[in-house]
């Protein structure tokens, strides 16, 4: 009789810490939710710097040295596009800078380089790319506003190929202190933040510099890095 | 005159526990579950909550068959797996964590640590086919991280669909993904890879293999699981050309109905319905040669 009492307490015991941990989790997680009718997990927490994105969805950005000739908003992929045409200040050099900055607090990074591809593929009948590497650079902030001191921008760079142009092409997906090719980079990035009520916002990078027909592109590599930088810099400082 | 009195059911300790931490379950999952219902049914949470849709279907069987096991569960000797309080733990963390997708881990991972807390590896056997359909029905970011890399594929299906449209008769041209028909356009979106019917079909096969008792022929589960991913790879190849066919032929409203309306939801019920008749040809064929094979033995 002993003996099975004893047996009977331990079983007790583990029942007894679960219904412990189950009330924890009640009490914190769910009561607040039950009483407020808002939980956590409706929606992810807000992106601060949305309304600063959502200028630059309209007017893109003002470059130091380079001058907007004009800019439009055409759907590519499911999205609208900011196609940003600029011209360095003391030169010729004309590149389009396209920028899709994010829309929501749901809008997420997919297949914004696939999306380019298909469109180019419309827009030029042919779209060849070659020489393809990831290419990385390092941005220093100009005002320390994130505790990072460099910052390090991983992107795409290489030379696509239309029956009439060839172009240098830079792509990454810059968020506040880094630079990533992947959507899955920035997830992982914005899952964490997100363990601190935090957001990763982001911004699809593509810059499109015209060059001699089958040129070599890594000549344009200190052109398209210096104004990778740039962009970098400026979503980094005022927008972000 | 004593069996006419109703009888003053007297709960054990044990048993009142237990319904204690039944109770606590549904009051922590309870909102959560109704939520991935919710946008399920309206689809009003993202994209990717709707390729775990199945789950309208599985949740519920899962629920049928935790319940058809009781018996069983409790005829299970009491032992418990370090294993389950640490997933229990780690549930918690999740589920306390508030972001979506971990609070949404955390219903599987808590519902297997219970198994192994209270029944060890034995409780988990029993009920590793609830928890396979629970798991498969908790929404992840799966379909998301794959769409960046699902590009050869949608390049195959756009392909495949410009060559049976060329073969019957018509002016297809294929670019990349791009499908030409009378000069309209027809993309192949990450989201038309065909990944939603893929899962729905192998969840609903599962069911089906589980309901007919042939889930434990490995044989038969193998090649139903195989059947089961080609009819729904081949489906969404023909679904596509019917779409490419509609918005080439400029027929929009019909386009509209088999692309986002309604008409997407029937075509994939049909699908679905071909694997019953599937299942039976099968399980009758290795039936038939297992029953062979037993007179040999003999």
């Amino acid at each position: 009789m002993n003996y099975l009492y004893q047996g009977f307490q331990k079983q007790q015991l583990t029942h007894i810490t679960a219904i412990l941990l189950l009330i924890v989790l009640l009490v914190v997680g769910a009561i607040p939710g039950y009483f407020t009718g808002k939980w956590q997990w409706q929606s992810p927490p807000s992106v601060v710097s949305l309304p600063k994105l959502k200028q630059v969805r309209q007017m893109g950005l003002s470059l130091p040295g380079w001058q907007t000739l004009s800019h439009n908003s055409p759907e590519i992929g499911e999205h609208k596009w900011l196609l940003q045409n600029i011209k360095q200040a003391d030169s010729d050099i004309k590149v389009t800078l396209m920028l899709l900055p994010q829309n929501g607090p749901r809008d997420r990074p997919e297949v914004e380089w696939t999306d380019i591809d298909n469109w180019a593929n419309s827009q030029w009948g042919v779209w060849q790319k070659s020489t393809y590497r990831i290419a990385e650079f390092i941005v220093k902030q100009p005002v320390k506003k994130y505790s990072k001191d460099q910052l390090k921008i991983e992107s795409r760079f290489f030379r696509s190929t239309t029956q009439l142009h060839s172009y240098a092409v830079l792509q990454w997906y810059a968020t506040p202190t880094a630079g990533v090719t992947t959507p899955w980079e920035w997830f992982v990035a914005d899952q964490i933040a997100q363990w601190q009520h935090q957001r990763i916002p982001w911004v699809a990078v593509s810059i499109l510099m015209p060059m001699e027909p089958l040129g070599e592109v890594e000549k344009y590599w200190k052109l398209m890095h210096s104004l990778g930088e740039a962009v970098q810099i400026k979503l980094t400082t005022e927008v972000f | 005159m004593m069996t006419a009195q109703p009888e003053i059911k007297k709960y054990s300790t044990r048993q009142i526990l237990e319904l204690s931490i039944l109770i606590l379950l549904l009051l922590l999952y309870t909102p959560l579950i109704l939520h991935w219902v919710d946008g399920w049914l309206h689809k009003n949470i993202s994209t990717v909550h709707e390729y775990f849709s199945h789950g309208i279907i599985t949740l519920p069987f899962a629920g049928y068959v935790i319940w058809f096991n009781r018996k069983k569960w409790h005829r299970l000797p009491d032992t418990t797996h370090p294993l389950g309080g640490f997933l229990l733990l780690l549930g918690g963390v999740f589920y306390l964590s508030g972001v979506a997708e971990w609070v949404d881990l955390s219903f599987p991972v808590i519902l297997v640590g219970i198994c192994l807390w209270f029944k060890g590896i034995g409780g988990l056997k029993l009920q590793r086919f609830p928890m396979l359909l629970v798991s498969l029905a908790t929404p992840t970011a799966f379909p998301y991280i794959v769409a960046p890399y699902t590009f050869p594929w949608q390049s195959f299906i756009a392909h495949t669909v410009g060559f049976i449209l060329s073969e019957f008769g018509m002016k297809v041209t294929v670019l990349g993904i791009d499908i030409y028909v009378n000069n309209q356009i027809t993309e192949i979106a990450p989201y038309c890879a065909g990944l939603k019917l893929l899962l729905s079909s192998i969840n609903v096969s599962l069911i089906l293999l589980y309901w007919t008792n042939t889930i434990s022929s490995r044989q038969i589960t193998t090649y139903f699981l195989g059947t089961t991913a080609c009819v729904s790879i081949v489906s969404n190849i023909v679904r596509n050309t019917l779409l490419a066919y509609l918005h080439g032929i400029g027929q929009a409203a019909a386009f509209e109905w088999l692309h986002a309306g309604w008409g997407g939801e029937v075509y994939s019920t049909c699908t679905l319905l071909v694997l019953i008749p599937a299942l039976n040809w099968i399980s009758s064929y290795f039936s038939s040669d297992n029953l062979a094979d037993g007179i040999n033995e003999n």
